[in-house]
């Protein structure tokens, strides 16, 4: 058993905080066991409010904040990258080879079987078939979407397979390391290959066990889980098909643009790489939110929806989502426009002192939201953050809604009669197989008629125009409520998918 | 696993990593924050080389040689990844953060260690099942660690073990590579161990752990097997004990194998590496595999 108490840490650096996040939030560190790699794959509040922690090297620990202490449930685990409970109390974690249910059937605390709930997918050795998740939906069907492997290795000479006979051949890519070629043979295989059943793929496994493809097209969806509503999230990394990292709405049978997992749909016979971009593009279902790179996110992970919002002062019904390398949270407000879900991403914590490296959330049953932290040596972070509501109220916008000639924002509190300047920025996004993409067409784009409600809780505005597939990036200087509060979060980046 | 009382030094360790980040304010600070900002730190080298250390080979007047660089990197340190191009940015976003590199480095006088150290494995509590990645295997495999220094390596995809070895001195975790292992003293050669397994399809489904002792749950079709894998009465020996389920005919086992051991069973009749069963003797033997 481990002892430890939860160690407040100050923030006394305040002088740099741009924003007064820390009259709103405090940002404490949850010490861990000296003795484990603190890496973070998963979070996830128990019934009975404890909290279990899963790390990449395999164990999964759990604490009781009633005793402030952790102790051990399982360990020996390969990247366990998420964890849901079972309505038994068995939790179920997605690892490098397997779904995994595990069960302490002896009381003793500590997980006795380890059971394979679904295994039947490749692994082909590759470094970069991370499996994420799961997520489960109100039937209690999981859902696991799967890495694709990087070009930066070939796989091992021994797979689960079978390797598909589409693109480079197998002999090339098991021969890989004494290739003296492969820095330009690799060229072949496209930046990030899917070769293996079923790279790329959002997969759907039935609770006894059996896994379909759910969605194609993914490249890197670290983040994956449903919101309220029961829809289902995913997000994914900038890169090869990713002009920036997107937020996707998934749903049965889409597929949402990176190529290489079309392989595994039923029929296809083609390479991935030689489609014409136009084909795929027609093909593809946009994301509903884009995180643009370097300002709000490089490598987005999970999504974790609100809770009631006397718990943690957010409302109820968004979705937050977490970055690796910038020190902030978004919020997803979603705004439906016909059957599309598309949406607004507003920063949440910038710049608050959390840090970097935000992997994995879950919030406990008091309703703070406990933030798991990784990095895999790359820049990120390590350990456990909660961050708790002081209970003061913040001004925000609740609501992004885009009308037929501009946007309706939503304030929970009344805005000042002394407007905040409006700028509103808009630019695309290159699809293509290289890597990123810059901002396209950015151009400022004219503000009119603002518009404040009588009560001060919307403010519109009109646009020349609105024009699909373009992010729009509102920024509104100087926003203050009636009693002088600073509007947190004064950037909405809209994604407009439809028009109306 | 022993994971004992959290420590101050645990707390210790942590206070430092919660310095509020600043908004950027330096020319070019923007800039190396979206491009730059995760494979390279200020003064601590992380995926990349800090900028300290990138500002000491790219001084003020080698501002076209690190535009160039950045545009097409080549790979100085054979033990970093090779950095993607960066000619997205521009040789003006390059130039400011060339900029921000002098200006954010300036007054270092030294690179701090690395921010993320080499993780040193705990001692664990044996035995201890880990799924790992492991040479001449399926890549879903498991090592079991028992005590006296015997590990093993149990194939999840074939439902079989694979090989035993001693002197294992690695972490047995990870997703890079297999581990580097010593040579097998023990190594199974028989295409199939089974004489029904080339029937069916083998089925992991997992294991439990008996008083903390693994026991590998799998079937071939209709036929369950248990099999656990425990220390053997002798040092350097070890046991599988199999219990059957859905046996009607006789069985036999192929025991091929490379090592210099002895195999015996407790029950059956074992002739060279050939073991014969009965259906009835198939539902509960064991067999000890001992080195020589």
């Amino acid at each position: 058993m481990i002892r430890s108490c939860l160690a407040l840490i100050s923030l006394s650096d305040t002088s740099l905080l741009a924003q007064s996040w820390q009259d709103h939030y405090v940002i404490e560190n949850v010490p861990l066991p000296v003795e484990i790699d603190k890496q973070i794959g998963g979070m996830l509040t128990l019934r009975d409010g404890r909290i279990a922690a899963s790390f990449y090297s395999g164990e999964i620990l759990i604490f009781d904040q009633t005793k402030n202490e952790w102790s051990l449930f399982a360990q020996g685990l390969q990247c366990p990258l998420g964890m849901v409970e079972d309505p038994d109390g068995a939790i179920v974690t997605s690892q490098w080879s397997e779904l995994t249910r595990l069960r302490d059937t002896d009381g003793d605390g500590e997980a006795d079987v380890y059971e394979t709930v679904w295994d039947d997918f490749g692994i082909s050795g590759n470094y970069h078939e991370f499996n994420f998740g799961p997520a489960v939906d109100h039937e209690g069907n999981y859902y696991v979407a799967l890495n694709v492997a990087s070009n930066f290795a070939g796989t091992f000479e021994k797979v689960r397979g079978p390797i598909i006979p589409i693109g480079l051949e197998e002999s090339v890519l098991k021969g890989w390391k004494d290739n003296p070629d492969w820095p330009t043979i690799k060229k072949k295989a496209g930046r990030m290959y899917s070769r293996v059943p079923y790279r790329g793929c959002v997969m759907k496994i039935s609770p006894d066990g059996k896994g379909t493809p759910f969605a194609y097209g993914f490249r890197s969806p670290d983040g994956i889980g449903f919101d309220d509503k029961g829809r289902l999230w995913v997000t994914d990394n900038q890169g090869d098909w990713r002009g920036t990292s997107p937020l996707y709405h998934v749903t049965e049978g889409n597929f949402y643009g990176h190529p290489a997992s079309l392989v595994w749909k039923e029929g296809w016979t083609q390479d991935p790489l030689e489609v014409p971009v136009e084909q795929l593009q027609s093909m593809r279902t946009p994301a509903a939110a884009l995180f643009p790179h370097g300002e709000l996110a490089n490598s987005p992970t999970q999504p974790i929806p609100t809770i009631a919002p006397e718990k943690f002062g957010l409302p109820e019904g968004e979705v937050l989502i977490g970055d690796m390398n910038q020190p902030i949270l978004s919020r997803f407000l979603a705004d439906k426009v016909g059957e599309t879900v598309q949406g607004a991403f507003i920063p949440f914590l910038p710049f608050s002192g959390l840090g970097m490296g935000n992997h994995r959330f879950c919030f406990d049953q008091s309703g703070a939201l406990w933030v798991g932290k990784t990095h895999l040596k790359w820049a990120g972070d390590e350990g456990i953050r909660k961050i708790t509501w002081t209970g003061k109220p913040l001004f925000f916008v609740e609501e992004a809604e885009l009308k037929q000639s501009g946007f309706k924002l939503r304030l929970n509190a009344s805005l000042s009669e002394a407007l905040p300047k409006i700028t509103v920025v808009k630019h695309t996004y290159h699809y293509h197989a290289a890597y990123g993409s810059p901002k396209v067409n950015e151009q400022e784009v004219e503000v009119s008629e603002v518009n404040r409600s009588s009560n001060g809780k919307t403010l519109k505005f009109k646009l020349p125009e609105i024009t699909p597939g373009y992010l729009y990036t509102i920024k509104l200087e100087g926003a203050k409520a009636t009693d002088g509060s600073p509007l947190m979060g004064d950037t909405i980046y809209y994604n407009v998918v439809e028009t109306k | 696993m022993r994971l004992n009382s959290v420590t101050l030094l645990a707390l210790a360790g942590m206070t430092s990593l919660l310095h509020a980040q600043n908004e950027p304010q330096i020319e070019g600070q923007k800039e190396y924050q979206m491009n730059c900002a995760a494979c390279h730190l200020v003064d601590t080298p992380s995926m990349g080389p800090s900028l300290f250390a990138i500002a000491k080979n790219y001084p003020a007047e080698n501002k076209a040689e690190f535009i160039a660089w950045a545009k097409a990197p080549g790979k100085k340190d054979p033990a970093l990844l090779q950095m993607p191009s960066m000619a997205h940015v521009g040789d003006e976003g390059l130039a400011k953060i060339h900029h921000y590199t002098l200006k954010a480095t300036q007054g270092i006088k030294k690179e701090k260690k690395k921010k993320f150290p080499n993780f040193k494995e705990p001692k664990r509590e044996l035995p201890y099942v880990v799924r790992t990645f492991l040479p001449n295997t399926s890549p879903a495999s498991a090592a079991i660690v028992l005590e006296g220094d015997i590990s093993l390596c149990f194939d999840s995809e074939a439902c079989r073990l694979r090989y035993a070895w001693t002197g294992s001195k690695t972490m047995l975790r990870g997703f890079r590579s297999p581990a580097a292992l010593p040579e097998p003293y023990y190594q199974e050669t028989s295409p199939q161990l089974w004489s029904f397994a080339n029937e069916t399809k083998p089925e992991s489904h997992g294991y439990r752990l008996v008083d903390g002792v693994p026991e590998f749950h799998y079937s071939f079709g209709d036929i369950e097997i248990r099999e656990k894998i425990a220390n053997g009465p002798k040092p350097g020996s070890f046991v599988r004990s199999f219990t059957l389920s859905g046996i009607s005919s006789p069985v036999t086992l192929d025991l091929s194998h490379i090592g210099n051991v002895s195999i015996s069973s407790n029950k059956g009749k074992l002739k060279g590496d050939t073991l014969r069963l009965t259906a009835s003797e198939a539902k509960s033997f064991s067999l000890t595999i001992s080195q020589r």
